[in-house]
Order: C-alpha cells, then sequence, then structure tokens
C-alpha cells in the first residue's frame, strides 16, 4: 500500500496522463509543506492556476489524494515565445498515518494554494492524568 | 547488556511515541522535486501584436505583496511569501514551498511603456499586459499609385 502510494506520488511529474479519457496534460506533483502542532497536521500545497471548484480531495483507506487541472488560458490575441511552466493537472497522494481523524479534514484555498487542516483523532490525543496527593 | 529481561521492556513508554514518529515519516516520504536552483517564479511569456504579456506562477504572494517594476525593456517582480506559520512549536515534516524576499528580472523582446502596464492576478497565477510605446508602434505606409 505504501509502495503503491509512493509511485503515484512521486513518479508524476512531466508525465502525460494517457490511461484517462479526458485531455488533461502532463500531471505535476505539487510542492507541499507538511507541519504538526499538538497532534494535528497542516498540509500547505501549492496549486497555482486552478480554480477553487476544480480541486478534488478525497480520502480511501488512509490515502489522501489532492487533485486539481490547471486552468491557464492563452492570453487572447498573443502566442507563447517562452515557457518556464506549462498547463496540466496537479495531483499527490499522501497517507494519512492513523492518528488522524479522516473525517475531520478541513480545506482552504487562497492564491492557488490549498491547505488541508487534519485533525487527530479523539482516541490518539494524549490524556492528562492528575495524580492526586494522598 | 542489564535490559535482557528487563521486565520494563514489554511497556516501552516510548514505543508508541516512536511508532508514532515512523508513521508521520512514511506520511511525508517520496522524493522532493529541487526548485530552489530554478529562478522563482517561472514564467510564461506571450507576444502580442502591439504588446507583451508575462504570465508568473506565484501561489501564496497576496496582490498588496507583489512589488512590479516596468522600464524600457525590463520587468522586475519581487515581493515576499511568508511562511505559513511563524510558530517555533511547530513541527515540520515537509518544507518544499520556498518562502521569503524574492525578486526577478525579466527582459521583454520589446520595448514598453511603463504607463501603459495592466496587471491581474487570479488563483496564484499573475499576468502582466504591457504595451509598446505609441512612438515605436510599427505603422503601416500606403503606396500611392503614380
Amino acid at each position: 500500500m505504501a509502495q503503491e502510494l509512493q509511485t503515484s506520488g512521486g513518479d508524476v511529474a512531466r508525465t502525460a496522463a494517457r490511461d484517462e479519457g479526458e485531455m488533461r496534460g502532463p500531471v505535476y506533483r505539487p510542492s507541499t509543506d507538511i507541519f504538526e502542532k499538538n497532534g494535528d497536521v497542516t498540509l500547505v500545497i501549492d496549486m497555482p492556476g486552478v480554480a477553487p471548484d476544480s480541486i478534488d480531495v478525497s480520502v480511501e483507506n488512509r490515502a489522501l489524494t489532492v487533485r486539481g487541472v490547471i486552468d491557464a488560458p492563452a492570453p487572447e490575441g498573443y502566442r507563447r515565445i517562452y515557457a518556464e511552466y506549462a498547463p496540466g493537472t496537479f495531483e499527490r497522494a499522501f497517507s494519512l498515518p492513523d492518528s488522524i481523524d479522516p473525517g475531520s479534514i478541513e480545506a482552504s484555498h487562497r492564491d492557488g494554494v490549498l491547505t488541508l487542516t487534519l485533525k487527530q483523532a479523539e482516541a490518539a490525543r494524549p490524556k492528562q492524568i492528575k495524580v492526586k496527593a494522598a | 547488556m542489564l535490559n535482557i529481561g528487563f521486565p520494563g521492556a514489554q511497556r516501552d513508554p516510548f514505543a508508541e511515541l516512536r511508532q508514532l514518529q515512523s508513521q508521520m515519516n512514511r506520511m511525508f516520504e517520496g522524493a522532493t522535486r529541487a526548485v530552489s536552483d530554478r529562478p522563482w517564479p517561472p514564467v510564461n511569456i506571450w507576444l502580442g501584436d502591439d504588446s507583451v504579456t508575462v504570465t508568473a506562477e506565484l501561489p501564496g504572494v497576496a496582490s498588496d505583496d507583489i512589488d512590479l517594476t516596468v522600464r524600457e525593456n525590463t520587468l522586475i517582480i519581487a515581493g515576499k511569501r511568508t511562511a505559513p506559520t511563524g510558530d517555533d512549536d511547530a513541527a515540520w515534516h515537509r518544507r518544499e514551498r520556498p518562502w521569503g524576499e524574492f525578486s526577478r528580472s525579466i527582459r521583454l523582446p520589446l520595448r514598453v511603456d511603463p504607463d501603459n502596464v495592466e496587471a491581474r492576478a487570479r488563483n496564484g497565477v499573475l499576468e502582466i499586459e504591457m504595451r509598446r510605446p505609441d512612438a515605436e508602434r510599427p505603422r503601416k505606409v500606403s503606396v500611392k499609385a503614380g
């Protein structure tokens, strides 16, 4: 399972998607920051050119997949003379640790950046046990 | 050597912590695409009849934090990208997104009028449209029949 995820998450840069019927161009692996605080995990994913309503976040068998098609039409009346980036699809998969509650994932989008907040499962939260003085 | 047969080994208080750590490491595994050696932001350049447009991928940079300078045939895109958290207590598992101040100078294929620049930002992509100065526009000359 972990192997499978690694392949779909790591091997995608500049690989044309041929299996899908729709034309969506090459698949890119978006740059991602991940940090954790108090057991909660935040994923910050760069998806420039992707409209918020075309972002797809799905969880299956503790695998979190993020996908978004770049909507970057050529400016009207212009032809491209130099390119450092190209349209296509951003896609990346992450495996969720057991400590995360898959039902708690919150997503927000701003300036082409997708932020996912993953809350720690209640059962995984450390419990404070007070010691009473006798 | 002294640990052999130590009764507490069965209930190692750090076992769970290590397990969590290895789970976290697994979650964040995979190769990182190196981006630091490339100029940032990445741009595309588009040529029109009397104008040039530069588009740049600037995810996470608010319009107010972008500084544009246009002079003759040079465009400078500068600004600052902030880290997603300033919290020192946060534990980082992956840090692939560059942040901090950036500045990139782009040479344009034609001289442009600095007073005739239009910039728009949408979903983290910036589009800068610049026009040729009026005096430098190519003019059509009709040939009179003698």
